[in-house]
């Protein structure tokens, strides 16, 4: 294993900490809005709006916009198969540093 | 898919680091989601824990021969000790509402299952001491003993079997101590089980406030 067969999708400074984030914060079924995300991570909106939508396209995590009342509400979710490419990135990671 | 599997070139900030930088930045969000995750637990704790210092402390000092130093005139030790559960339940409650906020889900209908399992659990003990003395007639002294003795012991049982929910040994054993403290304050006897019950209680939730923190602080890396 090298640093270039980590998976890309996880392998950037602030995907990493979302998909960390998402992995240890949910339980299976859960979701968690845009806004408390945003918090735990410190990241810009806008910042945190590109990198999501990059781990939706590779299927790591649901992204579902509705209303509550007026107010739009967006909640971000981890799939399996997100979890089972943290779990394999943070293994492959480890094997790295031995 | 396959194009984010072959991104464009990342910004500067965006470049990854190597293994080790990578894994302490792993670390350090885990620590970031946990710290928030038990901030909750440990305010409820130390409400707790000063609810039943000041609170069994004010009962210990209501009674004949408890407290050597003053004793508080009739009534009012009822009074503070109300206050001061009035003050664990509202801290309790708050704290736990806030700790949820943003998660939807299995966890969030988990959690208020959990609380409200616990709040039925002291209202049905307090229903079925209330049924036994339409029976039986309790005297004052074993009364002393029994009420309180069972309301700690329900205590204990549900962070036992809350530490199912949290997967935690650690809590499991603050919920056995709490139950053990129950058995150990009602063989030592009124009034001074009161004493036990401040001091030990509250020094027990304490202590394991002050673990959670330290165990997250100390975790191991990535």
């Amino acid at each position: 294993m090298t640093m270039g067969e980590l998976d890309p999708v996880i392998h950037a400074p602030s995907r990493l900490r979302i998909v960390t984030t998402l992995n240890d914060l949910l339980e299976e079924g859960d979701t968690v809005t845009f806004p408390r995300l945003q918090e735990l991570l410190t990241m810009t909106a806008g910042n945190l709006t590109t990198h999501l939508a990059k781990l939706e396209a590779a299927g790591y995590v649901t992204i579902v916009k509705a209303f509550a009342g007026k107010r739009p509400v967006t909640s971000i979710g981890i799939t399996l198969e997100g979890r089972a490419a943290f779990r394999d990135y943070r293994r492959a990671l480890l094997e790295l540093l031995g | 898919m396959d194009a984010d599997r072959n991104p464009q070139p990342l910004p500067e900030e965006e470049q990854p680091l190597d293994a080790r930088g990578m894994a302490e930045l792993m670390s350090a969000q885990r620590t970031t989601v946990q710290r928030s995750q038990s901030r909750g637990v440990r305010i409820i704790l130390v409400g707790w824990a000063l609810a039943w210092i000041v609170g069994f402390l004010a009962l210990w000092s209501g009674e004949d021969g408890g407290n050597p130093l003053f004793t508080l005139s009739a009534g009012l030790e009822w009074w503070l000790f109300g206050a001061a559960i009035a003050l664990g339940i509202a801290v309790s409650t708050v704290t736990g509402m806030r700790m949820g906020r943003g998660v939807q889900g299995s966890s969030t209908t988990a959690g208020k299952l959990y609380g409200l399992a616990s709040a039925a659990a002291f209202v049905a003990m307090w229903l079925f001491l209330s049924a036994l003395r339409a029976h039986v007639e309790i005297d004052a002294a074993t009364a002393a003993l029994l009420y309180v003795g069972a309301f700690v012991l329900i205590a204990g049982v549900i962070y036992m079997v809350g530490s199912a929910m949290t997967r935690s040994y650690a809590q499991f054993y603050f919920g056995l101590a709490i139950a053990v403290l129950a058995i150990v304050a009602t063989l030592v006897g009124a009034p001074h089980h009161l004493l036990l019950y401040a001091i030990m209680g509250g020094g027990l939730m304490l202590a394991f406030a002050w673990m959670l923190g330290r165990s997250i602080a100390s975790s191991p890396r990535a």
